[in-house]
């Protein structure tokens, strides 16, 4: 069973990255599906649903902390944010509404989870990814944002939160956790290299180790939300936080330059990518880094990369005549190989293609190769520019 | 001349926005929750110092992301092969921490 659902998030994945002319319906239904899938395991993990425990239905044994940011719940999160995106940025609005659907059900699903950072995070990315399609006149923002203001505030302070601790405390005491780690740790080198950023299943659960055997107190569990600070100065000392925090805004803003920029297509699949990793870097914020903001860091840097370079592959090609369009579309359906003669404009389309790397060019009898299949969707695509 | 606030001047999505919009809001809250709560901000002085050093970091790696990224772009015949490889690498990273996991059915010893 376990191999089936590590295959489906493969699989998943493999058809998001190769097929994504598949349509943003299809994508977006299937990661919400998996999304729903982990985050049930997640529950059957857990045996028992937590934020319904009272009473009759309290928890038998103490839930293990560690279950709680798994990678299980961290993909089941993904699924949904990946998957609402997907379905709302869609054309046909019955995707819309599917989107808002899945939306919810993750705000529900995580809600039960008492995870509060990723309702937070569901909530930012839906209004980022909307904003960033510009899909919103300005009063239904206004209406969404403190709906999902409203909402937020009335999820925090449920009844079963002030059992869990004190809800007027929680901003404070993340400051408190920074002072602690300041605190307890070697501020030049480090003390724990890389335990905390990179510590599987939850890192936070040894910088609240370190912390208690610092202090001399007893570990009895749980972890610790140290602000976005806390990890990398524990981690690596004073030179760990200015990198990280260096490479965080590098990378989150390539990707926000990244946005604006790429073909119809390809921008649906970066502003969804965007949201969803911007918001998940925004709450770390307060909850602090771990592993997964990592791995999603290298996820966006990459397809930043990706979108820039197509980017480039668009500018170049707005420079060829049209007829240069045509010779080229014949030559990807000839099949890669062509000798022709060329003008004087074609030249210079050719040169262009040439500096970026899209085709070889064997002069005289002028032989172009084009190289990979890339730059003929993008020209097919772009030869409305 | 009238000023009317629009909610879209505010652009969320850049990240220097987004990030200390939420800083500063969290550290507002911070000050009303010691208030109301009768609990000291007197915090040890490297906490500011650590906050604003990160947050400075942070601005610096912004405005690097700005002057960088027309370079990077140009270097579009390796970007591919960069990518490629972060994909990897993220791919790698995603399957280990998933099998390593101690709390997931199927997991990896790798004691």
């Amino acid at each position: 069973m376990a191999i089936g659902y590590l295959l489906i998030a493969i699989s998943v994945f493999i058809l998001f990255i190769l097929f994504p002319e598949l349509g943003h319906g299809f994508i977006g239904r299937m990661a919400i599906e998996l999304g729903v899938i982990f985050v049930a395991l997640s529950f059957i993990l857990l045996g028992v649903i937590p934020t319904l425990s009272y009473g009759f239905f309290k928890l038998p044994t103490a839930i293990g902390y560690e279950a709680y940011t798994s990678p299980i719940v961290l993909t089941g999160y993904c699924g949904f944010i990946l998957g609402s995106t997907f379905l709302m940025t869609d054309n046909r609005s019955w995707n819309r509404i599917w989107g808002f659907m899945a939306a919810l059900l993750g705000v529900l699903f995580f809600y039960w989870l008492g995870l509060w950072f990723f309702i937070a995070g569901i909530l930012l990315t839906i209004l980022l990814a909307l904003r960033c399609f510009d899909a919103m006149n300005e009063k239904e923002e206004l209406l969404i944002f403190f709906g999902m203001a409203i909402l937020f505030l009335l999820l925090i302070v449920s009844p079963r939160r002030a059992f869990i601790v004190s809800t007027f405390t929680s901003f404070w005491r993340m400051f408190f956790s920074l002072d602690l780690v300041i605190k307890s740790s070697d501020l030049l080198i480090g003390t724990t290299g890389g335990g905390v950023l990179f510590g599987i299943p939850d890192g936070r659960v040894l910088m609240s180790q370190m912390i208690y055997q610092k202090i001399g107190g007893t570990w009895t569990g749980g972890g610790i939300d140290a602000t976005i600070f806390g990890a990398p100065l524990m981690d690596f000392g004073i030179i760990g936080l200015m990198f990280f925090l260096f490479l965080l805004g590098f990378i989150l803003n390539i990707g926000y330059k990244a946005i604006n920029t790429g073909l119809k297509e390809t921008k649906k699949v970066m502003i969804s990518a965007y949201a969803g990793i911007y918001a998940f870097s925004i709450i770390a914020i307060m909850r602090g880094p771990d592993y997964f903001l990592v791995t999603l860091l290298i996820i966006l840097f990459a397809v930043s990369l990706s979108t820039l370079s197509e980017a480039i592959s668009l500018q170049s090609l707005s420079l060829i005549t049209p007829e240069m369009r045509s010779m080229l579309s014949s030559l990807y359906q000839t099949g890669g190989l062509m000798y022709s003669l060329l003008f004087d404009d074609d030249k210079m389309a050719v040169d262009t293609l040439r500096k970026f790397g899209l085709v070889k060019v064997h002069h005289d009898v002028i032989r172009i190769t084009p190289v990979g299949r890339r730059v003929f969707e993008v020209l097919e695509q772009g030869s409305s520019l | 001349m009238s000023f009317s606030f629009n909610l879209k001047m505010l652009d969320l999505a850049n990240p220097l926005v987004g990030f200390f919009l939420v800083l500063i809001i969290s550290l507002l809250f911070a000050v009303a929750e010691s208030l109301y709560g009768g609990l000291s901000l007197a915090f040890d002085k490297l906490v500011w110092v650590i906050i604003l050093v990160g947050s400075a970091w942070y601005c610096i790696g912004v405005f690097a992301g700005n002057f960088f990224v027309k370079r990077i772009a140009r270097l579009q015949r390796y970007l591919r092969i960069v990518s490629n490889i972060l994909l990897i690498v993220a791919i790698y990273l995603g399957l280990f921490f998933f099998l390593a996991d101690t709390t997931s059915p199927w997991q990896l010893d790798i004691s």
